[in-house]
């Protein structure tokens, strides 16, 4: 097990409630060919998009799977509550566990995933409660990894520790041209050139997976730095506009090569939870 | 000569004020790249001694933006909308009240997100304005196209600057002079926001000092022409394997992550038919006559 600074985090449980569902552009989500594509906005709870379904199966803008959460204060959930937080319904028996920010017309917004039978009883009123305990997370061992993850799912990963690297678990690696959303809080995959995107085989891309980044740097802000290394996981569908794609909640970024990842079956965040519930 | 259909667009007034300079995030200090703190100034207001030309690089500020940075109506987000979406660079602009009412500038870029236009004045005009002063630029070029180059879409640039931009016709490609090239690689923010690339701008990362000088980027100025490789800028701004952003170099270097000098798109083509000749006169300076 990884050694961490988690018994110095403040465990700070905060509220949350459902975004509500954005009212979709008058004419249409703009395609990289500049036409109108009419489809449903983000926000509020989807019950027909799970984590493990590829990005391309449903038809929206920046869709998370489960239930799209904001707090009272405008983007602190995005800080202090990482994939892997546990999160409840507020006097009920539904738990679950947050899947990473998504985009919600910008930030601010988190992605909450629930068991289907919890996601079918939603009405969209509800209260839910985050634990977060895992802003400021660090690894003792290796001081220039910077950590966005909570700590309980970080001890479920399979990392390998090789020659003074620490390797996680990804579905894909991808090179620097994939990176959206440069400059701010998340990255995205970025998808809306279909040649560049059959290359790396985005079609087989799925909500809930591990991706690494080569040549980005995300530990002060996404940015181009050759030899640095970011591994985020899909927290949405994706966006068809040019530079748009899947949003990328950052993990672990590093600027030089401690920081990799090994293509493995267990590069999706389905294979260490059952329908939202800790295996 | 390139033929455009600029005889069918109307030349529309829109007006900008001049901007405060903001304060900084962490209050007066700006967290970089590696986690250090700099204090420094920010965007906004009148920069008296960088303008078109100069380089950008190395300043001792954040995003600075050279001349006048302006923007309409500071409580109406509508209303600014529309000078930042009608305003092309080369623009004529008109300063409409105080000590130098009545004097013409140049419009020299449009910045993303923080929803600026940016005025270049002679240095003696700059020295007569007021914060309160307000202009009224007369926008032209939304809407342009190249009748004989369908595939390649002109954004934010009034036709008159197109025509003197000194573009080659040979073998169905457009040979354009720009001061420096830009690898796709090295764009950050602006990638992905839902603008099209009419207005706003993408900024050149250039944090990778390695790449930043191999490109000769750390000479970057102010009004520079530029090509970025591979970079499509129609209907948003992002990686396109082949396409070709033509631009103008609009604010400065910064030390923020992903940030860099922006980059306010003139012409775009997912085809290849751009082609980039270097040249250093390829800058706003040289093509307004503000230079020899």
């Amino acid at each position: 097990m990884l050694k961490t600074n988690r018994a110095k985090l403040p465990i700070l449980p905060l509220k949350a409630s459902v975004a509500e569902v954005k009212e979709p552009n008058y004419n249409g989500y703009l395609d990289i060919n500049g036409n109108g594509v009419l489809m449903t906005g983000p926000g509020g709870i989807c019950r027909n998009f799970k984590v493990g379904d590829r990005c391309d199966s449903i038809l929206g803008h920046h869709i998370v799977p489960g239930v799209c959460l904001k707090g009272a204060n405008d983007g602190a959930l995005t800080y202090y509550a990482p994939t892997g937080t546990p999160v409840s319904k507020c006097g009920g028996e539904a738990k679950g566990y947050v899947l990473g920010g998504c985009s919600y017309n910008g930030s601010g917004a988190i992605a909450a995933v629930f068991p289907e039978k919890d996601i079918l009883s939603f009405e969209g009123d509800e209260q839910f409660l985050l634990l977060c305990g895992s802003y400021g997370l660090r690894l003792e061992d290796y001081p220039s990894i910077v950590c966005h993850i909570h700590p309980d799912l970080l001890d479920k990963l399979p990392v390998k520790e090789e020659n003074g690297r620490l390797l996680f678990p990804v579905a894909k690696i991808l090179p620097e041209k994939y990176a959206g959303y440069l400059g701010a809080e998340q990255l995205s995959v970025l998808t809306s050139d279909a040649v560049t995107a059959a290359e790396a085989e985005l079609e087989t891309l799925c909500v809930g997976d591990f991706v690494m980044f080569t040549d980005i740097d995300h530990t002060w802000g996404g940015a181009f730095l050759r030899g640095a290394a970011t591994i985020g996981i899909v927290t949405d569908n994706g966006a068809c506009h040019v530079g748009g794609g899947p949003t990328v909640s950052v993990l672990f970024s590093s600027k030089d090569s401690t920081l990799g990842g090994y293509v493995s079956d267990m590069g999706n965040i389905a294979r260490y939870y059952e329908e939202g519930k800790e295996c | 000569m390139l033929r455009t259909n600029e005889h069918l667009l109307p030349v529309i007034s829109v007006q900008s004020y001049i901007t405060e300079p903001v304060v900084m995030p962490m209050g007066d200090a700006e967290i970089g790249d590696h986690g250090k703190a700099h204090a420094i100034p920010g965007m906004g207001g009148i920069c008296y001694n960088f303008q078109i030309g100069d380089c950008c690089m190395g300043l001792c500020g954040e995003h600075i933006e050279a001349g006048v940075s302006s923007k309409n109506a500071k409580l109406n987000v509508n209303r600014n909308r529309g000078t930042n979406s009608h305003a092309c660079v080369g623009n004529r602009v008109k300063i409409q009240s105080g000590e130098a009412k009545g004097r013409w500038g140049w419009v020299t870029g449009t910045h993303g997100g923080a929803e600026h236009v940016f005025l270049h004045f002679d240095p003696e005009t700059l020295d007569m304005l007021c914060m309160d002063d307000s202009f009224l630029i007369k926008s032209v070029g939304y809407g342009l196209k190249l009748l004989d180059y369908p595939d390649v879409m002109p954004l934010a640039i009034d036709p008159e600057l197109l025509h003197k931009m000194n573009i080659e016709e040979k073998d169905g490609k457009l040979i354009i002079p720009v001061a420096k090239k830009v690898p796709a690689c090295l764009m950050g923010s602006g990638i992905g926001r839902m603008e099209p690339g009419f207005t706003g701008d993408a900024d050149i990362i250039t944090t990778d000092k390695e790449l930043t000088e191999q490109y000769g980027l750390n000479e970057l100025r102010f009004g520079d022409i530029v090509l970025i490789e591979d970079f499509d800028s129609s209907w948003g701004r992002g990686y396109c394997k082949g396409a070709v952003t033509i631009g103008c170099i609009i604010h400065g270097d910064t030390y923020c992550s992903g940030h860099g000098p922006g980059v306010t798109s003139l012409l775009t083509c997912k085809k290849p038919i751009i082609e980039g000749r270097i040249d250093e006169k390829a800058n706003l300076a040289y093509l307004f006559g503000v230079k020899e």
